[in-house]
């Protein structure tokens, strides 16, 4: 048996904390949002010579540390937090997907209801009729 | 050098241990899982070692995709070391060897004080590593960590420096009298 001396010498006194920091994440998945919006704000600072993490949190009337906990991937920010960091920044930090009221808008906005095919242009997901080809449509059903 | 528990077996000794250097306040397993799951040192790193990334063995993946890889594979190996530690290794059929390989891909055999590494199984080429020497079976000590981005340890100064710890911790060990997991055991104060 080794000597209570030998013991003693490389013993660690506190334990590890990580067991408490997985328990939090496994926890709390929100962080992955945290840190898709974290990457994108290291992003557009880096992409903006004039600005950096300090006058991003003097811009925003925060303190730097809270700032840099959010581009940690740490902060469980509010829509309004995200979207004052957006106008800060000048650049989208999230964007909304398409969905069925996005699509039906869009028909509307077209305004026909068509039965032969006619020209199509796709822009962007976007499905929309040609301006010269709706007004020579108009003229014929006219 | 010390050597703190992360999760182990009061009476036996076996399980995780991690080694925490004398002027570190945190033991080296803890900073590994602090810095994965930090997207701003995720990101600078990622951007750091671009070359890398953009290398014939990554096939130039976008940065974005390695980091979200990273964070991922950081979720995977906490969460399956933390379910390690919560349900023990008594009666599950579990132990460390499961996630723990050698290090030397051509070493078949298991050794005394072997150099280790832990990844995630699952991804074909998954970038974490957790490097840690032998004890038992179920017995290890980490030394440290990496974000592999190459394919060999000695093609980047970080990995290099990693193979540097394992030697330390190995030599370490063995000044200490340590070769099994008997001999573990008897380094945590008896109340």
């Amino acid at each position: 048996m080794k000597s209570n001396d030998k013991i003693k010498a490389i013993t660690s006194p506190p334990p590890s904390n990580w067991k408490e920091k997985v328990a939090f994440r496994i926890k709390n998945r929100w962080l992955e949002y945290s840190s898709q919006i974290a990457r994108r704000i290291l992003a557009a600072i880096e992409d903006n010579e004039d600005l950096n993490q300090a006058k991003l949190a003097k811009a925003l009337d925060v303190k730097p540390q809270q700032i840099s906990k959010i581009v940690q991937g740490q902060e469980n920010l509010t829509l309004e937090s995200i979207y004052k960091i957006s106008k800060a920044l000048g650049v989208e930090l999230i964007r909304f997907p398409d969905y069925k009221y996005t699509e039906q808008l869009k028909l509307q906005e077209v305004g026909k209801t068509h039965k032969r095919y006619l020209p199509f242009e796709s822009t962007g997901g976007t499905v929309t009729l040609r301006n010269d080809t709706l007004n020579s449509f108009e003229k014929n059903v006219a | 050098m010390k050597i703190t528990p992360i999760f182990a077996d009061g009476n036996t000794g076996e399980g995780l241990h991690a080694v925490r250097y004398d002027d570190q306040q945190a033991d080296e397993f803890e900073k590994l899982f602090d810095r994965w799951t930090n997207t701003e040192y995720v990101t600078k790193y990622c951007v750091t070692n671009k070359q890398y990334i953009q290398s014939d063995y990554f096939k130039n993946l976008p940065i974005d995709q390695v980091i979200t890889q990273i964070i991922g594979e950081a979720e995977q190996l906490g969460t399956t070391l933390f379910n390690l530690a919560e349900d023990g290794f008594e009666n599950t059929g579990r132990n460390l060897q499961m996630l723990f390989r050698p290090l030397n891909n051509n070493q078949s055999d298991l050794r005394p004080l072997q150099e280790s590494k832990g990844k995630v199984e699952k991804i074909r080429k998954a970038i974490l590593r957790i490097y840690a020497i032998r004890i038992g079976p179920n017995t290890y000590v980490v030394t440290g960590g990496a974000i592999k981005l190459t394919r060999l340890m000695a093609e980047h100064s970080d990995t290099r420096e990693e193979l540097e710890k394992i030697q330390k911790v190995k030599n370490f060990l063995k000044t200490q009298g340590i070769n099994c997991e008997d001999d573990l055991n008897y380094y945590y104060e008896i109340e």
